[in-house]
């Protein structure tokens, strides 16, 4: 049930792919966070906000042994503003390589966490289906001018 | 020409349901789900869901609090029914937690408003309806507010054309004033009984407007395939074959047990259709007679069902079952489990006599089957398996029926489950001390509906099988276990009397 190939969340809109390395880390954290906002929105219709808050809490704190500088949020919604500002102080005080490095880890972490619970297929499916907006081509556009 | 609305009716996808529902489940219908927890609510609904939505029949999955969705999502995706392609698609989950916390009504009924108008699906489910009853922030309000809400629901969706399922934990004691209870078209019902140490899933359709439903408590099952429903038989589905009348003017085909000189004893075989009871003690060779009768049928290019509850007839000391079964031509219902439904085995049985188009069925033994069941069905085992003789007969079968009896010399028993009146026929096994030597004698005790010998015979069981030798004219007190000799002559079984 479970095909490998289908997901290949590692490889996409990665910011340390994304990011050219005389960008900022500024620039760095903003493309951070709107992976993250993208994530939350599209997942937290499904599992719940807290059910989102707590998969994110719980990836930052195992990725906080390899990047210690990383903090924990608030406990406030993801749906609230606020809410992954705390990852973008930590990543604009970083070098911009450090910030993606870091960034990618996270991302990483939560989406292992995610295919452990619901499996690799599934977590595509939730994952990467475009918003009715159309937003993730917007992304994939831009990160494709990118490189 | 009627101007009467056409009700659809939709298949769940659930083996059996529909028949429970008396021929699926209504389009637009508002239906309740309960139970207690743990009882199958969320992967019945799951399984239905997804049965039916397809790209032109959206459905919303909307999660209150209760279960959280990753784990329910973790959890459904063991079942195969679970087609992950269909999520974000024809299947959109959507959780409710944040609304639901407020306890705010309005504020749920308004977020799922807004969902379904952004979806526009044909079905909804919402699950759990009760953490939406508890999230009412204080109880009398909660009850008339809860009201209102239900009833705004059930217009609401009814006007948007979607079936809807709500899914909720209830007690049965508060059932009746439920308000829920009272808009909902229809009302699936699901149970565990517990008895000793054993379990055993009931599904009841209590309500389905306008349809006629199966009534009762249903077993049912969750395999890996989610939930499987089996109807309780109910007596009538077929029609028995004629019953011969003795004299031979309508007499129906009788068939040979294979056993030379049985066949004679049981007044020309064992007339079809008929279910046979063969008791007898422990070792007395009721399973070889059992085997006998299979290996007779496939013969004669009838093929058979064994329903084995010894022993794994494979594994068994019995090489021509083994081999008809290898052989294709006897399909075997391995069943050891020792919470058994007798729906369940009768389900499995029915659809193996089908697939085989078998023509005879064995039964071996009914002691073992006793034991296999649930001990909420072993209570009632008699009435249970007169459900199960008359469904098997009405399928045109022929059924025999291996019984352990404890020998005993002071009464003659047939059956220790007083289930002999049920069969049409009876063969009794004992077994006889003669000149201090154990010996077998075999008698027929009824035929229905026929003249047949009511002789002792003297039977042994060599490398051929059985092999039944002259009546015991000459002794008296058989039964008795002590006979005595009328006369002064040796008893004569074929194969000189010499015990193997």
């Amino acid at each position: 049930m479970v095909d490998d190939n289908r997901i290949d969340f590692d490889n996409a809109n990665m910011p340390s792919q994304r990011a050219r390395p005389e960008r900022q880390a500024e620039e760095v954290a903003e493309l951070a966070l709107r992976d993250w906002q993208g994530l939350a929105d599209r997942l937290s219709p499904i599992i719940g906000e807290r059910g989102f808050g707590a998969l994110y809490a719980r990836s930052l704190h195992l990725t906080q042994d390899a990047y210690p500088w990383l903090s924990l949020p608030p406990p406030q919604s993801p749906a609230s503003e606020p809410f992954f500002a705390t990852l973008r102080r930590s990543l604009e005080l970083q070098d911009p390589t450090v910030a993606a490095d870091a960034h990618r880890a996270l991302l990483h972490t939560f989406t292992n966490l995610l295919n452990s619970l619901i499996g690799k297929v599934l977590t595509a499916r939730l994952v990467q289906e475009a918003p009715p907006d159309g937003s993730t081509d917007g992304r994939s556009q831009e990160f494709r001018n990118d490189r | 020409m009627t101007d009467k609305v056409a009700i659809h009716r939709l298949e769940t996808g659930v083996p059996g349901l529909d028949l429970l529902l008396g021929g699926g489940l209504p389009e637009c219908s508002f239906n309740l789900i309960a139970g207690s927890p743990g009882s199958g609510k969320t992967t019945l609904a799951h399984q239905i869901m997804f049965a039916l939505a397809k790209p032109d029949r959206r459905a919303l999955y909307f999660t209150v609090l209760g279960e959280p969705p990753l784990k329910m999502l973790r959890y459904q995706q063991q079942f195969t029914f679970f087609d992950v392609d269909k999520v974000n698609g024809s299947i959109r989950f959507v959780n409710l937690a944040d609304e639901a916390l407020h306890g705010d009504f309005d504020r749920i009924l308004g977020r799922i408003q807004r969902e379904i108008e952004t979806d526009s699906p044909a079905l909804v489910v919402v699950d759990s309806f009760r953490s939406v009853m508890l999230s009412a922030r204080n109880e009398s309000d909660g009850a008339v507010a809860l009201q209102h809400f239900v009833q705004q629901l059930g217009m609401y969706l009814t006007s948007w054309q979607a079936t809807t399922f709500l899914v909720g934990e209830y007690e049965l004691s508060v059932s009746e004033t439920n308000p829920v209870l009272t808009v909902a078209d229809g009302l699936i019902w699901l149970t565990q009984h517990v008895y000793r140490e054993s379990m055993v899933r009931k599904i009841e359709v209590k309500k389905m407007r306008g349809q006629r439903t199966l009534p009762g408590l249903h077993t049912f099952r969750i395999n890996d395939d989610g939930v499987d429903v089996f109807p309780r038989a109910i007596i009538g589905a077929g029609i028995p074959p004629e019953r011969p009348v003795d004299g031979g003017r309508r007499a129906l085909k009788r068939l040979s047990l294979g056993v030379p000189r049985l066949d004679t004893m049981l007044g020309g075989g064992l007339p079809e259709g008929y279910s046979l009871l063969v008791a007898g003690p422990a070792g007395s060779g009721k399973t070889i007679l059992a085997t006998h009768f299979l290996a007779e049928g496939v013969r004669q290019g009838e093929r058979g069902v064994i329903a084995a509850f010894e022993k794994n007839p494979s594994q068994s000391q019995n090489p021509v079952l083994d081999q008809l079964v290898r052989a294709g031509d006897v399909g075997v219902i391995d069943t050891r489990s020792l919470d058994l439904s007798i729906d369940v085995t009768l389900n499995d049985l029915s659809h193996m006599i089908r697939r085989l188009q078998a023509k005879r069925v064995v039964i071996d033994s009914l002691s073992g089957y006793e034991l296999a069941l649930a001990p909420t069905d072993s209570a009632n085992f008699r009435d249970s398996l007169y459900r199960m003789v008359a469904v098997l007969t009405s399928m045109g079968v022929t059924v025999l029926m291996t019984s352990e009896l404890e020998d005993r010399y002071t009464d003659l028993r047939f059956s220790p489950h007083g289930t002999a009146f049920l069969t049409d026929a009876i063969i009794v096994q004992r077994y006889i001390e003669v000149e201090s030597r154990l010996k077998r004698i075999m008698a027929v005790v009824k035929v229905r509906g026929s003249a047949h010998s009511d002789e002792l015979h003297l039977f042994e069981i060599t490398g051929e099988g059985i092999v039944i030798g002259e009546p015991l004219a000459e002794y008296q007190g058989l039964l008795s276990g002590q006979p005595a000799m009328r006369a002064m002559k040796r008893p004569t079984g074929r194969g000189g009397g010499t015990k193997r």
